[in-house]
């Protein structure tokens, strides 16, 4: 299965957990406003397969498992 | 059956208090420290003195030693103290005689990251969340650090994450995003900062180096050398340092917090024996990083570890300034990180209940304590940007905030 990933600041919370099924759309989390401000929206559908946090980069490396049909 | 249903009840009780205890693992993080156990803190040793630290009536204030716990909010300091001393026992840094609150919210977020937090205490104003030594408008601010080197200080920073990190890279650099690592090392190393140490070579490496993170050829450690900097790589070259110009990376990023790295509290050591050669005076900011990162992975073992081994450093602070009656050491943090709350254990702190609320940080005010001369002008709640215009006053800086020519 096709994956893709995600960064995004770890500044503010996730809306999304590990097992959850998303849309293209769906929110990552809330805007924190931050001049290095990344998407806050997911660009693919799929389900959520991994969340890590990135202590360097302070950043939530998000790992979605791509629909077939999107493929 | 009832013998089924209570057998059952207890697994579901030891199950539920795991599952409190862990935290979220849904979340993981990802750096070395991730891979160790972080349960062990026999590191650390409580105070057996619970008493307040004398009340310092010296009015001149020399030296300030500026403690951050990225991340750490009450309840990590808590926390911490429940499993390492117990419910009445105390960390040492809760021994300093006047404690305040401090709030933290942005320029344009009621929830900071670690750049506005530490633009607002390293400047005194507010700027957005991912800025650096500037306001929204980005005109760049003089730092405290950098108003006290103007006055002749000696001036120091230690931590535990990467040098060029938001919170270090803030008292000593001005760039618009806290992403751009490269130009930060170069300004930090073209201020002239007396001593850095942390981890972080790979910006200072040039480009074609296997570890490097630049997209140039510039090789910072080289320019470091050139400009009078001793670099230091190892634990043996830390206790040997000499140099009133003292670069000390002991990572590729981050330092792991393990042995044999040099710990925090030796690193804030070393930088108090260089920093106090003259009798000038020093600023040193010592960060403890990474409970912020503990928190981020709501992982509850290694929040207590990283607030041990910070406030292992805030000792050594605290020790000096006994001696010496003219530092001031201030402890705070930037943010909270996680929502962290404690529902119940017990009074030994052999079980504690823990309940995060976010896995990012939250917008509670942060605690302030601080000893030494003055240090009751840290009473009180006020904002984040009030700590460093406190500080300027105390070092007879004029004009502070300031914009940088």
């Amino acid at each position: 299965m096709a994956e893709i990933i995600i960064r995004k600041d770890a500044t503010a919370d996730l809306k999304i957990k590990i097992g959850d099924r998303v849309c293209n759309g769906r929110i990552v989390s809330t805007k924190t406003n931050s001049a290095c401000e990344q998407l806050t929206t997911l660009p693919i559908s799929g389900i959520i397969k991994s969340i890590r946090f990135d202590g360097n980069s302070h950043e939530f490396i998000i790992v979605v498992s791509i629909q077939n049909n999107q493929r | 059956m009832k013998k089924i249903a209570k057998t059952l009840t207890v697994i579901l009780t030891i199950l539920i208090s795991a599952t409190l205890c862990l935290g979220d693992t849904n979340t993981t993080f990802n750096y070395p420290t991730a891979k160790l156990d972080v349960s062990d803190i026999s590191f650390y040793q409580p105070s057996s003195d619970t008493t307040p630290y004398p009340v310092v009536r010296s009015k001149k204030v020399k030296n300030i030693i500026f403690c951050i716990g990225d991340g750490m909010g009450l309840s990590q300091v808590e926390l911490s103290r429940l499993k390492a001393a117990g419910s009445d026992g105390v960390l040492y840094m809760e021994r300093m005689p006047f404690v305040g609150l401090n709030r933290t919210h942005s320029a344009n977020a009621l929830v900071t990251d670690s750049a506005a937090a530490v633009t607002a205490l390293a400047c005194g104003i507010k700027s957005n969340n991912g800025m650096l030594g500037m306001a929204p408008d980005k005109t760049k601010y003089q730092t405290i650090l950098e108003a006290a080197k103007n006055k002749g200080k000696r001036t120091g920073l230690v931590a535990t994450c990467d040098i060029t990190h938001a919170t270090p890279a803030g008292f000593a650099s001005h760039v618009k995003s806290r992403n751009n690592r490269a130009k930060i090392a170069e300004q930090m190393l073209a201020n002239k900062v007396n001593v850095m140490l942390a981890g972080g070579w790979e910006y200072f490496l040039p480009k074609s180096h296997p570890e490097s993170k630049r997209k140039d050829e510039r090789n910072l450690i080289e320019e470091a050398k050139s400009a009078g900097y001793e670099y230091i790589q190892t634990p043996q070259q830390l206790s040997s340092a000499k140099s009133p110009y003292l670069l000390g990376l002991f990572q590729t990023g981050a330092l792991t917090t393990n042995p044999p790295e040099p710990t925090l509290a030796e690193l804030t050591e070393k930088a108090i024996e260089v920093l106090n050669y003259k009798n000038d005076g020093f600023f040193l900011m010592v960060e403890g990083s990474q409970i912020d990162w503990a928190c981020h992975a709501n992982n509850v073992d290694n929040t207590i570890k990283q607030t041990l081994l910070f406030d292992q450093a805030v000792k050594v602070a605290i020790d000096f300034a006994l001696k010496d009656k003219h530092t001031l050491v201030v402890v705070t943090a930037d943010h909270e990180t996680g929502g962290l709350t404690i529902p119940g254990g017990d009074l030994a702190g052999k079980k504690l209940d823990t309940k995060w609320s976010t896995g990012g940080h939250s917008a509670m005010d942060v605690p302030v304590y601080a000893f030494g001369p003055k240090a009751e002008i840290f009473s009180g709640v006020y904002d984040n940007t009030d700590i460093p215009k406190k500080f300027a006053k105390l070092f007879d800086i004029k004009n502070f905030p300031k914009p940088l020519k």
